[in-house]
C-alpha cells in the first residue's frame, strides 16, 4: 500500500495541497472568464436561430464560471 | 445584383420545405419566371434558377447544412444581403469527444473499484480534499465536454448573395473570421479522405480567393460536393 497519509495529514502537507488546489482553482476561473467572453463575442458576431441555442450556450458558460468560483470558496473555506 | 437571391427569403420555413422546388423544376421557362432573366438560357440564368428552386431548410440547434437559412444573421451584414448557405462540421465528428465525456464520467467509479487492486487509496486525504478532488474533476469534465461543443458550434460557414464567411474558433483564446467577396473567389475544390468522410460523406471545402486571405477551408462539412457546387452556382450568377 503507497502510503502517503502522514504527508497529507500533517499541516505542512494540507497547507501545499490547499495552495495547489487554489492555483488549480484560480487559473480555472480565469478559463471560464475567457470562455464567458468569447462566447458573449460570438454571439454577437453571428445570430443563429433557434435563438434559445445561443441563449443556453452562454447560460451554460456562465453556470461554469460560478461552479468554479463556488469551488475556488469552498476550498478556501474547507480545506 | 441578381434578385434571385431574395426569392424565398420572405416565405415561411415550413410551406418552402415543402413547395418550391416543385413548383418550377419541370418546367424551365425563364420568361414566366419573375426571378429569371429573360432570353436563351445560359448558364448564368441555369444557375439562378437552380439557386431559386432549392428548397429551404430549417434551422435547429445541431443543424449541420442549411440552404437559405431563416434567422442567421451576422453582423456588418448588408440590408440586401440574403444568407444562402450555412454549415458546420458533421455531427459525426463529436463522436469522439462525446464518447471521451462518457468514458472521462465513470472514470471515479472505475478509480474506486480498481484502485484497491493496485494498493491505491484515497483514504489517506481527509473527506473534504476527496470531495473537492472529485468536484474540480467533474468541473473539468464538464469544461472539457463544453469547449468540444462551443468548437463545433461556432465553426461556421455562411454564404451570402455577396461573401463567404468563415468564422473559425479554437483553442478558447482564438477566432478567426474571414469575410471573401464572392467576386474574388479564384477556385473552389473539395475534398473527402479515409473511411469515415467517404461513409459518412462530408470533407474539406477549400475555397481560393484573390484577397487578403489566400485560402479559407471549411474542414469536415457535410455534403462537400453539394455546397462546392451551390457556391459555385453564385458566383456564376454574380459573374453574368
Amino acid at each position: 500500500m503507497i502510503d502517503l497519509s502522514f504527508f497529507f495529514q500533517s499541516n505542512g502537507g494540507n497547507l501545499i495541497l490547499k495552495v495547489a488546489f487554489l492555483i488549480l482553482e484560480a487559473l480555472f476561473i480565469a478559463f471560464s472568464i475567457i470562455v464567458v467572453n468569447q462566447v458573449s463575442s460570438l454571439n454577437k458576431l453571428f445570430f443563429i436561430q433557434p435563438a434559445h441555442s445561443s441563449r443556453i450556450i452562454q447560460i451554460l458558460s456562465i453556470v461554469q464560471l460560478v461552479f468554479a468560483i463556488f469551488l475556488f470558496l469552498v476550498t478556501l473555506a474547507i480545506l | 445584383m441578381p434578385d434571385i437571391f431574395q426569392s424565398n427569403s420572405n416565405k415561411t420555413t415550413a410551406s418552402t420545405t415543402s413547395t418550391p422546388a416543385v413548383q418550377n423544376t419541370s418546367t424551365p421557362t425563364p420568361s414566366n419566371t419573375s426571378s429569371t432573366p429573360a432570353g436563351p438560357l445560359t448558364k448564368a440564368s441555369i444557375a439562378a434558377q437552380n439557386i431559386a428552386n432549392m428548397p429551404q431548410t430549417a434551422m435547429n440547434l445541431f443543424s449541420t447544412l442549411s440552404i437559405k437559412p431563416q434567422g442567421v444573421n451576422f453582423a456588418n451584414q448588408d440590408p440586401n444581403e440574403n444568407v444562402i448557405l450555412f454549415f458546420r462540421a458533421d455531427f459525426i465528428t463529436n463522436t469522439f469527444w462525446i464518447f471521451a465525456t462518457i468514458f472521462l464520467v465513470f472514470v471515479p467509479i472505475l478509480f474506486v473499484i480498481l484502485a484497491p487492486m493496485v494498493n491505491l487509496s484515497l483514504a489517506m486525504l481527509n473527506p473534504q480534499a476527496n470531495f473537492i478532488i472529485l468536484y474540480f474533476y467533474y468541473l473539468l469534465v464538464f469544461s472539457y465536454a463544453f469547449i468540444s461543443f462551443m468548437y463545433w458550434f461556432y465553426n461556421v460557414g455562411i454564404v451570402t448573395n455577396k461573401h463567404i464567411i468563415g468564422v473559425q474558433f479554437s483553442d478558447v483564446t482564438y477566432k478567426n473570421i474571414s469575410t471573401t467577396p464572392l467576386q474574388e473567389v479564384a477556385d473552389i475544390d473539395f475534398s473527402q479522405q479515409g473511411f469515415s468522410q467517404t461513409f459518412f460523406d462530408y470533407g474539406t471545402v477549400s475555397v481560393q480567393t484573390e484577397g487578403i486571405n489566400p485560402k479559407i477551408d471549411f474542414v469536415k462539412i457535410p455534403e462537400p460536393g453539394k455546397v462546392t457546387d451551390i457556391i459555385l452556382q453564385i458566383r456564376e450568377v454574380l459573374n453574368e
